[in-house]
Order: structure tokens, then C-alpha cells, then sequence
């Protein structure tokens, strides 16, 4: 029995081993169905609610928990059609909203009564370039409460406890 | 082409003798899967695959292949499902495809071929999965084989081991019968 050649073929099936076990470790996690990812200020990732209706409805029961007058503002995401549930702005933080279809990704830093486009992977950046739109100034504005990166299809709006209310009302 | 080498009635009655141990052995095998705690589901002592050793060291390739798919075919048949014909299939023609020849190398250990069979085993049913149930992701499936890999490591060395002392003492009679 040659020792040498033994030795070489089951180092072989052990590197083979260490190989797959490395691949396997490294490989990216799939992504739940979801292929859109907003992240909030906290780290949480919450998965954008499908289309599905059904989902929906659990969200519904979310609003009623809500304690109404405390935040003071929301912000409220649309990506390319579909409206997602607005966030109350109870404290100050980064959302990221991420569209692995697209390779998309739009930050948003907001504050207690504001938001804005800090930074996005679209082409024009002309979201980014916009100006925070706070409670105070959102009348004012030309674009109203509304922050809009066209090419990646997302859009924010800044609501106040009014619009929220009629937000809420309209489910 | 192996016909005419040695005595084919010899043979054939060998092959069905190795067959019905394989099935035996695989039944037997799931009973005690049933006893030892695993980590992991389907970790297997794969007898059978040294049941194969002993085909490819006193018989000829042809039979050892043979023997494989109609293994595959009858205990699918009578223990399992379509599903698992496939995977063992998958499993035992990656696994031979490996030990053929690897058992013609000179100075190879047999149990050192036996390891290579049991882990190219495994992998051939793993790469299978892959295909079959295209919901799991494919990373779950990597890490899974990565234990199974280091299982059939140590179960291939053990079936190596038993094949070896079982051909060390019956290969003189064999081969005499054989006509070789």
C-alpha cells in the first residue's frame, strides 16, 4: 500500500470538504419573497408588505395600536405603485429602502418633523439635491410634501397628524 | 466483453447473492437509523456500497454497474418511492463513477476507495436535490452536505474496512470459482 498516494486522496476529499463547507457558509442567504427591504432608523429590517390583501389587513390592526398624537409626523413610502403603510417619525434615523429587482437604494434620514433624500443609487440624484421638507415648510413648497426619485420609482411624502388621520381614515 | 472471462454462471449467481444482501443490508440499516442520534437527517452507514467493493475487487466492472442499478431499482421499489430511485441513483453512479478507477490504481487502499465512494455518494444525491426540490435554497443544501461529507468520511472507512476483510478472506475462493 502506497502511503503517499492514500494521503493525497483523502486530502483531496478533504479539501473538496473544506470547500463546500466554505461555499456553503458564504453563500448569500436568499432573501424572503420579498424584494423590497426598508430598513429603519432601530436596524430592523421589515420586508415591504406584498400585494397581497390579506397582509394588508394585519397592518390595518398595527394603525389601531398607534397611539394617536404622539409622533407628529409621518413618512409615507410609495415604490413604483404600491403605497406602504407611513411611518411614524418618533425618532431620528436613516430609512433604507432597498429594490434588489432594480439594484435600487434610497436613504432617507428624517427627524421628528422632517425628511429628506440623503442619498440614492439613481442616475440624476435630483431627489437628493431636494431640500428637507419639514412640517413648517412643506405648504410652502412647490413640490408640496413630496420628495420623488423618478428613476428608482420611490416616492416620500411627509405627512402631518391631518393627513395622517385622513391616511388612517381612508383604509 | 465479460462474458467470456471466467464462469458466467458463477456470476450471475454471485451478482443475485450481493443483491439480496445489498437489500437486506439497506433494510437493516434503516432500523437502526432509528437508534442513534444524529444531527442531521439521513446520515446512512451505506453498506451497500461496500457490498459494490466487493464487486469491483473479485468481479468485473460490468457486473459492479449492473449491480448498482438493479440495487437502486428493487430496493426503491420495495422500500421507497420514485423520488428516492433517483437520488440513490444519482448517489451510487457519482459514487462508482469514482471508485472504478480509483480500485484500479495501484497501491490505493480500499478503504481509502471506500471514502471517496461514500462522499462522491452523498455529493451525487445532494447535486440531485438540487435540481428536485428547487425551494430549498441552495445554500441550506451546501451546508447539509458539508456534514454529511465528514459522515461519509467516517462510514466510508468503516464499509472499507468491512469490505476488506471479508474480500481478504474470500477472494481465493472466489477467484477460483471464477475460473481465474
Amino acid at each position: 500500500m502506497d502511503r503517499k498516494r492514500n494521503g493525497l486522496v483523502i486530502l483531496a476529499l478533504l479539501l473538496i470538504i473544506a470547500i463546500i463547507t466554505g461555499v456553503s457558509l458564504l453563500w448569500p442567504k436568499e432573501r424572503r419573497n420579498s424584494a423590497i427591504t426598508v430598513t429603519d432608523p432601530g436596524g430592523q429590517s421589515t420586508d415591504l408588505l406584498p400585494d397581497d390583501p390579506e397582509e394588508n389587513e394585519d397592518d390595518r390592526v398595527e394603525f389601531a395600536e398607534l397611539e394617536p398624537g404622539e409622533p407628529r409626523a409621518w413618512l409615507l413610502i410609495t415604490v413604483d405603485d404600491k403605497v406602504y403603510p407611513p411611518y411614524p417619525l418618533i425618532r431620528s434615523g436613516h430609512y433604507t429602502v432597498s429594490q434588489k429587482k432594480k439594484n435600487a437604494v434610497n436613504v432617507i434620514y428624517v427627524t421628528e418633523d422632517s425628511m429628506r433624500m440623503t442619498s440614492s443609487s439613481c442616475d440624476d440624484q435630483l431627489c437628493v439635491r431636494e431640500d428637507a421638507v419639514t412640517l413648517d415648510n412643506k405648504a410652502g413648497r412647490s413640490e408640496g410634501s413630496l420628495i420623488v426619485c423618478q428613476p428608482n420609482g420611490v416616492t416620500l411624502e411627509l405627512l402631518d397628524a391631518d393627513e395622517y388621520a385622513e391616511w388612517a381614515a381612508g383604509q | 466483453m465479460s462474458k467470456t472471462k471466467g464462469n458466467l454462471g458463477y456470476r450471475v449467481a454471485l451478482g443475485g447473492l450481493l443483491v439480496a444482501m445489498m437489500l437486506i443490508l439497506g433494510y437493516v440499516e434503516t432500523l437502526l437509523q432509528g437508534l442513534i442520534p444524529m444531527p442531521v437527517p439521513g446520515i446512512k452507514l451505506g453498506i451497500s456500497n461496500g457490498v459494490l467493493l466487493f464487486a469491483l475487487y473479485l468481479m468485473d466492472i460490468r457486473s459492479t454497474v449492473i449491480l448498482m442499478v438493479l440495487k437502486v431499482l428493487l430496493s426503491g421499489l420495495l422500500f421507497g418511492n420514485p423520488m428516492t430511485m433517483l437520488f440513490a441513483f444519482c448517489g451510487g453512479a457519482l459514487s462508482l463513477i469514482g471508485m472504478i478507477p480509483l480500485s484500479r490504481v495501484k497501491g490505493l487502499n480500499i478503504v481509502t476507495v471506500s471514502m471517496v465512494g461514500a462522499v462522491l455518494h452523498n455529493v451525487g444525491q445532494i447535486i440531485a436535490a438540487m435540481f428536485v426540490m428547487t425551494e430549498v435554497s441552495p445554500a441550506i443544501l451546501l451546508r447539509y452536505l458539508a456534514i454529511l461529507m465528514v459522515a461519509a468520511l467516517i462510514t466510508g472507512a468503516a464499509t472499507g474496512i468491512l469490505a476488506r476483510e471479508v474480500i481478504k478472506r474470500l477472494r481465493h475462493t472466489v477467484k477460483r470459482k471464477m475460473g481465474r
